[in-house]
């Protein structure tokens, strides 16, 4: 997994040279909450603290959690007394959470501030009174956004707010870059490249798991808008009635599961369409080893990591023609399906 | 924001640490090492827009190619506008913010006496049967069975409201007329704001030119093929007919407020019908019947109010002069962007 400091990679042994660093990490996304930005942000702090830095996770109180947690490692995660308002996001108060962070960065002896995820307000308000105070900052994005909505424009402005002033910013992907470049107005030599990576030692295949008669196409995504649920309410029925040695395993959960179930009922594919309802972490790859295909339809990724975790249990990945997925794959290792897009 | 303005750089150098410096040396030698191995002569592997593979070879992570903002497309969808045209269409939503004032006006002159019942009901059987005639003019022949229904439809309506003019008549009896004015005008301003201009356009709607293939059946398909229905066009249809019927309470006697309940009906609900028809018919002709309705609403008003009619006047040439010129000088800031992450549209709709 790459860091985000430029370091040289020597090993672990004393080197007088080599700085070790104090990073906080600040974002509204993290454990107990399941997703990309919460596996990236853990991942990368066990890299960091391998490698003999100190990290220090600040997030928002999650229902009764709240207070000083020790994770693996020593991973220390402040769960901040700050309830989340509107899609797990802390209300933004602006000042109101300067003193807990002037605290924590005070008594941590802080020497850079990452924050992750543009949606996140405490994200946010952490990066500018880092900047009051001094500190390094620096600022990883993790998702695609629009220019033409109402929200989209509300945030873009306060994100030319925040990277007005950060010392430097990734991106997970370069389609990434190009998006946060005309977003926020950044000079395109400030923004990194760095791609998200997975474990591939939690993702090992299992060619024994899958059925040698049939072929198995496995879909595992939150059942949302975004992650196209609805191509895969039009797609699964059309492939069934093509093929007959073609069962489709679904797992996850969402708003869209009832479409998913209506479409079953309505063209009777209980048999071949089985409903794993939400999969947790750990069991994904026990899921994943179960098919053949990996199905992603997705209308708009950054950087996919679910078909990175499908390619490395073995399974072949296809996926719609969107955002950073072009670039994740040599073109031999994918397939991808040009959605029909109405721009 | 303003344009985006994009500078290419090739590797630009931060603070150079000592690890950096290592890391460079590193890198160095790894591409010294791959030019050995390749012998193409080229200076450097070209880059690569993947994010596999690890770090690129002789190519920072902030390394910015000259292909960045390649597919980035700029004002793709947005239409290049001609003075003319859209003055042209600003014509319509001026007759209509016309037509509004002549309905005012008639309600202030009934208000005050002016008109009584017996004029009020020619009046509006003369408007129904010319808003008839226009609409046979403008559509060709109409089949006797589809005039017969929409009569009966016509009866329906005109029966309920004779038979609700009463109720109407005490409706607000216990209301002060001060409320009755400013709730009037409020929601005259919310009918105008919220009212749907769909088919201001002088360009015909895609539903209606696929509609214009037979002849005969011409009216029916042009009067049951609307504009999807939008929640902003409901609001200001109910808004307006609320109007009317708040003022139509304040007058003395039920026959009265049946005769401008039907006045106001007659404009509100089927005024629009058939000004599209007109517009679809000729331009030039719905250019000119503009011209008239304006002519005639300033005639309407002059005797009312002074002011009123200062006032209609400013807003007729703020709308139809004013508001082009503004719309095509500011259409040149317009930057709409589009690119590869742009987030996927369904081509198909969803049915729930």
């Amino acid at each position: 997994m790459s860091t985000s400091l430029p370091l040289s990679s020597s090993s672990l042994s004393q080197n007088a040279s080599r700085q070790q660093h104090r990073v906080l990490m600040v974002s509204d996304f993290f454990y107990p909450n399941f997703g990309g930005v919460e596996n990236h942000i853990y991942y990368l702090s066990q890299c960091l603290l391998r490698r003999g830095h100190k990290v220090v996770v600040m997030t928002h109180a999650y229902g009764g959690r709240c207070g000083v947690r020790y994770m693996t490692n020593g991973l220390k995660v402040y769960y901040v007394p700050r309830l989340p308002f509107l899609m797990q996001n802390t209300l933004p108060t602006l000042y109101g959470t300067f003193p807990i962070i002037r605290n924590i960065l005070i008594r941590e002896g802080i020497t850079v501030v990452h924050g992750h995820q543009a949606f996140s307000t405490l994200c946010h308000e952490a990066l500018l009174h880092a900047r009051t105070m001094g500190y390094k900052v620096v600022f990883t994005d993790h998702s695609l956004y629009g220019f033409a909505d109402l929200g989209s424009i509300h945030m873009n402005k306060v994100l030319q707010f925040t990277l007005a002033d950060v010392h430097e910013t990734i991106c997970v992907s370069h389609t990434s870059k190009e998006n946060t470049v005309l977003r926020s107005g950044l000079p395109p030599q400030k923004v990194f490249v760095i791609p998200n990576a997975v474990d591939t030692a939690m993702f090992k295949p299992n060619p024994s798991a899958r059925p040698s008669d049939e072929v198995v196409i496995v879909v595992i995504s939150r059942l949302v808008y975004r992650k196209g649920a609805d191509l895969l309410v039009e797609v699964i029925p059309e492939i069934c009635r093509l093929f007959s040695n073609v069962r489709f395993l679904v797992g996850g959960d969402g708003p869209k599961r009832v479409r998913l179930e209506e479409m079953r009922e309505k063209h009777s594919l209980q048999e071949r369409v089985e409903m794993l309802g939400a999969v947790p972490h750990t069991q994904v790859q026990s899921v994943l080893v179960r098919g053949h295909i990996f199905l992603n339809s997705s209308l708009t990724e950054a950087f996919c990591i679910a078909i990175l975790e499908a390619a490395s249990c073995g399974l072949l990945t296809v996926s719609t023609r969107v955002g950073g997925v072009p670039e994740e794959f040599h073109m031999q290792w994918k397939i991808t399906l040009d959605v029909k897009l109405e721009k | 924001m303003g344009r985006a303005k994009v500078k290419e750089q090739d590797g630009a150098e931060a603070t150079s640490t000592e690890n950096e410096q290592n890391l460079r040396i590193h890198r160095l030698t790894k591409l010294h090492q791959q030019q050995q191995h390749t012998g193409d002569g080229s200076p450097q592997v070209k880059w690569q827009k993947v994010v596999y593979g690890g770090m690129q070879a002789g190519y920072e992570d902030n390394h910015t190619d000259s292909s960045f903002l390649e597919a980035m497309v700029m004002n793709a969808n947005v239409v290049k506008r001609d003075t003319w045209t859209t003055i042209r269409d600003s014509v319509a939503i001026a007759q209509y913010v016309c037509v509004v004032a002549m309905v005012s006006a008639v309600w202030t002159y009934s208000l005050n006496g002016v008109l009584d019942a017996s004029l009020l009901l020619i009046l509006d059987s003369v408007l129904l049967l010319l808003g008839f005639f226009v609409l046979l003019l403008t559509t060709g022949s109409i089949s006797v069975a589809i005039l017969c229904r929409y009569a009966l439809y016509f009866t329906y309506f005109v029966s309920g409201l004779y038979v609700l003019a009463p109720v109407f008549q005490t409706l607000t009896r216990s209301i002060s007329s001060d409320s009755i004015w400013a709730l009037t005008i409020c929601l005259l301003m919310v009918h105008l704001c919220f009212h749907d201009y769909i088919d201001a356009s002088t360009r015909t709607p895609p539903a209606f030119a696929a509609s214009q293939g037979s002849k005969s059946d011409d009216l029916p398909r042009k009067l049951t093929v609307k504009k999807p229905a939008t929640l902003s066009g409901n609001v200001s249809l109910n808004a307006s007919i609320v109007a009317s019927v708040l003022i139509a309470s304040r007058l003395p006697s039920s026959l009265l407020v049946f005769a401008l309940m039907l006045f106001s009906s007659e404009f509100f609900l089927l005024f629009p019908l058939v000004t599209c028809c007109m517009k679809q018919y000729s331009v030039k002709l719905h250019l000119g019947f503009s011209s008239v309705l304006i002519a005639v609403t300033m005639g309407l008003i002059f005797p009312l109010n002074r002011l009123a009619l200062v006032l209609f006047v400013v807003v007729i040439i703020f709308i139809v002069l004013v508001c082009p010129y503004w719309l095509i000088r500011i259409q040149e800031y317009k930057f709409e962007i589009n690119g590869p992450w742009d987030e996927a549209k369904l081509c198909f709709d969803l049915d729930q």
